[in-house]
């Protein structure tokens, strides 16, 4: 079976999902420059490590995915490592999330939900075993240390979103509707359990699940205090209008008031500046960007590059519903990054590597026969 | 791989689409509620937690005397305060603070002000300043002196000593240098959060706070100003000086004069009024139990607040209205008998002492209670009435003097029966403020026989004179005749025996019953009320003292001695005394 060279798999790559990613990160350095605190430059940081992570993306579509699928289990293990580092010489503000070389910082648990999607993809594809309510005991068992490890740094959101991924892939790879019923069942009571027992979740956390359930009390010491992101961030988006205040002083002065806003929070930063009208546009260009990737997925025969598609359209699905739900108050308030558009070198550089892969995915040819080989 | 399977696959990607799809008309139908419909809401707020006020306080203007004696001024205070985002280790910072204060502050109570402080840190709504208050007002001088040291320690040096976080703000005290002189018509400033003020302090607080400066600065997500200020451009505007009538001198003559008759008699209760009757100008005020601004809480001030019957302190207004409607000749001899059973009483009225046959000029000097009610009697309820409201008419027009929170007697029924009209005539059943009687007597030391206007703020630009007469001017002299007889044969010859001065005065007993610890207690409300010299009076003095009911007590005896003290110390100051009296009590002066 011949592989395709460099020329052909960049002549077959699907040029507007990349656009369409290359188009989300702009307006995301844009909005990441308004949002800056001043003391850093984020929207330049920012703007390098677009740069990076383009260069990142094509490296990816270089490698054939097959190869990378196979290697997984080596991926895992490498992750696995780094989120062990990340505990014992782990930095960051609020968590521990960061290992730091010098001036350079990276978060493990980023690259985590992109090795996460190759290892079960290719665990699913050559393994077979899915169908069956024991198989899916391993696929339960890869995801859940990562689940583990990265709950222990704490980060709660990048935690959660493992579990909507392994249970799209094994939707979507055919996995039987009563066996993935009766593990969305224990899936929650699993979550009581974590909620309820102490010393699982820490209080912050569990005080940030009590505010989201309060948003509508009267009770002004959790609104000042837990709730603050939320009412913030809900204050931003409500004193936008329709085409947004610009990125003038008012913006900034407004925006002065949101906490986090060039990473976590960069949505409300957006629509203040680009109004209802832009959301829509970013909401409708996040779901063309999906939407492709999952057309790609659709068009791929081979099965460990179509669930690799799966994987990837269902993390930035995941992370663009729950970022944007928080920032609207409809979910509880987790780290959760919004995908190209928010700052930080690791999400942005891991979000251009995997759009790299779905790239790849759909260049790979459908003939797995050269003209060559008939002649 | 079969088709079935194959379609089942296409069917679980697109439905992993749809479902993502229906998430996003979720979010969008969520963005366009936050914005479209709760958008004013949030508009609101954000402008509320955008702008943060800033107070920069005034200095707080000076109480003077008459003369320009400092009463009261501003004093260097600090407030103390830390950051608690700052602190890392409560414990140590607890000790180092409670150390580099001296132990004014013990580690545990710093401990304990540190517990939740870090949920105040986080609370985004908080005021300015950043820093979250340990003690509100520190105004002794040595710890303000170690404060200003740890305020101007260096960076590192307060790390180091595991002070860091500390905030020292200066802030404004209040002194009285003259302790618990006038304590009572100076007041206080409110001590603490749900305390009011009291006394000139709190009734002129406005014109002595002056003119803050308040900034409005716009605030980001941790509360930190980011922007100019805006709002009051110029500076803060120190408050008023207030100039009072008191004149710190006689202040101190009437302080000791009370001194002496608490130490003597100890008195439940005594008020102290000193009144020059022509301006109205109140020249002193003192009351015990008494405190020091300085260091104590304030307590009532008896003057303005002490509701007492007044006794036999009525009967001079009841003859002189009696003159003026005719029912009695300065010449006509009433029986004044030892008792007289009046019209609807059950019981007769008697005299404590036997007065006998009398001019109304005895009746005042001697003080009976029978000629008087006997005088009420021909003038009726309702006439006697009319006199109480005349004098002392009830809580009409704000206060007296323009202190806080006074008292004002008054007729209260709006008719009286026979009896009430007698028994007020020698004032029974009736109460007023010491304040209202010396204010009333003042009236006989004037020549109009009007009631003046008490003033206790030397700027006060009302008239001196109420314009309410107590007295027909043709009648003042039989008034003052009675009054004058009072000092030279009557209640109070004891008093003024051998007085280097003439005086007019007028003594009187009142009881008083009171429950104390669920037991019933008599009192006897002891006062002596005089003006002096008796043909050109300058001065009126009142003395009131409560004392526990027993035989012998009377006005005269117990607020005697206190009010001739009084005035002689203040004709001698006034070098109203022939010369040679006022030489003797030259040195009792300075």
């Amino acid at each position: 079976m011949r592989q395709m060279t460099l020329g052909e798999r960049l002549k077959e790559a699907d040029w507007i999902l990349f656009g369409l990613g290359l188009l989300l990160a702009g307006f995301g350095v844009a909005a990441v420059d308004i949002a800056a605190t001043g003391e850093i430059d984020h929207g330049a940081v920012q703007l390098r490590w677009l740069v990076l992570g383009v260069t990142a993306c094509l490296l990816m579509l270089a490698i054939p995915y097959r190869w990378i699928v196979q290697l997984r289990w080596l991926w895992y293990v490498g992750g696995l490592g780094l989120l062990l580092l990340v505990l014992v010489v782990g930095s960051g503000k609020s968590a521990g999330r960061w290992i730091a070389v010098g001036s350079f910082r990276m978060q493990p648990s980023e690259i985590m939900k992109l090795i996460l999607v190759i290892t079960l993809a290719g665990y699913i594809r050559y393994e077979r075993s899915h169908r069956t309510f024991r198989g899916l005991a391993t696929p339960f068992l890869i995801t859940l240390i990562p689940f583990m490890l990265i709950m222990k740094q704490p980060d709660l959101g990048t935690a959660l979103l493992l579990l909507p991924v392994l249970f799209t892939l094994l939707y979507v790879a055919g996995a039987r509707r009563n066996h993935l019923a009766l593990v969305t069942l224990a899936g929650l009571l699993a979550a009581v359990v974590l909620y309820a027992t102490p010393g699982l979740m820490n209080d912050y956390q569990k005080n940030r699940v009590r505010a989201f359930l309060m948003q509508g009390s009267n009770d002004t010491a959790l609104l000042r205090t837990h709730n603050h992101h939320i009412h913030s961030s809900k204050t931003v988006v409500g004193t936008s209008n329709v085409f947004g205040h610009g990125s003038g002083e008012e913006a900034q002065q407004t925006l002065r008031n949101l906490s986090e806003r060039h990473s976590d929070f960069i949505f409300p930063v957006f629509i203040h500046v680009y109004g209802l009208a832009g959301a829509s546009l970013l909401f409708a260009l996040y779901l063309l960007f999906i939407g492709l990737i999952l057309r790609t997925a659709l068009k791929v025969r081979e099965p460990s590059g179509r669930l690799l598609a799966v994987g990837v359209a269902c993390l930035f699905a995941c992370q663009t519903v729950i970022n944007l739900a928080m920032t609207l108050g409809l979910l509880p308030i987790v780290g959760m990054p919004l995908p190209f558009l928010s700052y930080g070198g690791s999400s942005l550089l891991t979000s251009f590597a995997a759009l790299g892969l779905v790239l790849n995915v759909g260049s790979d040819h459908p003939v797995e026969f050269g003209r060559g080989d008939f002649e | 791989m079969s088709a079935e399977l194959l379609d089942v696959r296409r069917f679980r990607m697109n439905a992993v689409f749809g479902i993502l799809l229906l998430f996003f008309v979720v979010l969008l139908v969520r963005l366009g509620k936050i914005q479209l419909a709760e958008g004013a809401r949030y508009a609101a707020a954000a402008e509320a937690r955008h702008n943060g006020a800033y107070r920069f306080a005034a200095t707080r203007g000076r109480i003077l005397d008459r003369h320009g004696a400092v009463l009261a001024a501003p004093k260097p205070a600090r407030r103390l305060g830390f950051d608690p985002t700052q602190i890392t280790d409560a414990r140590t910072f607890s000790i180092a603070l409670s150390d580099h204060l001296g132990g004014e502050l013990q580690p545990w109570q710093i401990s304990q002000a540190l517990r939740g402080a870090h949920a105040w840190a986080h609370d985004n709504d908080r005021p300015l300043p950043q820093y979250r208050v340990l003690v509100p007002r520190i105004e002794d001088s040595g710890l303000v002196s170690r404060l200003d040291e740890l305020s101007g320690l260096s960076i590192r040096r307060k790390r180091a000593s595991g002070v860091w976080g500390a905030v020292v703000h200066p802030e404004e005290g209040r002194q009285y240098p003259n302790g618990d002189y006038a304590a009572h018509v100076l007041g206080q400033m409110p001590r603490g959060e749900g305390q009011a003020g009291t006394g000139v302090e709190h009734a002129l607080d406005g014109a002595l706070t002056g003119r803050e400066r308040e900034v409005t600065l716009r605030r980001d997500g941790k509360r930190r100003g980011y922007a100019k200020p805006t709002g009051d451009a110029g500076s803060s505007t120190a408050g008023r000086d207030i100039a009072l009538t008191i004149d710190i001198t006689i202040q101190h003559f009437l302080e000791r004069a009370l001194n002496e008759m608490v130490l003597e008699f100890e008195p439940r209760q005594a008020v102290g009024l000193v009144l020059d009757p022509h301006s109205g100008d109140i020249l002193a005020m003192a009351c015990r139990p008494t405190f020091d601004p300085n260091h104590s809480p304030a307590n009532a001030n008896l003057a303005i607040q002490g509701l007492y019957e007044p006794g036999s302190f009525m009967k001079p207004f009841t003859a002189a209205w009696a003159l003026g409607h005719g029912v009695v000749k300065p010449d006509e001899i009433l029986d004044m008998p030892p008792s007289v059973m009046l019209q609807s009483e059950t019981s007769p009225i008697r005299d404590s002492h036997e007065v006998g046959p009398g001019t109304v000029r005895k009746l005042i000097g001697h003080s009976s209670n029978t000629g008087a009610a006997e005088l009420a009697d021909r003038l009726g309820p309702e006439s006697m009435r009319a006199l109480f409201e005349r004098l002392f008419p009830d809580r009409q027009g704000g206060t007296l003097c323009g202190l806080p929170y006074e008292q004002r007697g008054g007729p209260r029924e709006a008719t009286w029966p026979w009896w009430r009209a007698h028994r007020v005539a020698y004032g029974q059943g009736v109460h007023v403020t010491p304040l209202q009687m010396v204010t009333a007597f003042a009236a006989f030391a004037r020549e109009d026989g009007c009631i003046p206007q008490p003033r206790i703020l030397l700027d006060d630009d009302r008239p001196a004179s109420t314009g309410v007469a107590a007295c027909r001017r043709e009648d003042l002299a039989v008034v003052r005749a009675g009054l004058e007889a009072c000092v030279s044969e009557g209640t109070a010859v004891r008093v003024f025996a051998d007085a280097p001065f003439t005086a007019a005065a007028k003594t009187a007993t009142a009881e008083q019953k009171a429950t104390e610890q669920g037991v019933a207690v008599t009192y006897e409300n002891c006062s002596l009320t005089a003006y002096a010299p008796a043909q050109n009076p300058q001065v009126v003095v009142l003395v009131l003292a409560q004392v526990p009911a027993a035989s012998g007590v009377s006005g005269g005896r117990i607020a005697g001695r206190a009010t001739r003290r009084v005035l002689e110390n203040v004709l001698a100051y006034w070098g109203v005394l022939p010369a040679a009296d006022a030489a003797l009590l030259e040195g009792e002066v300075r």
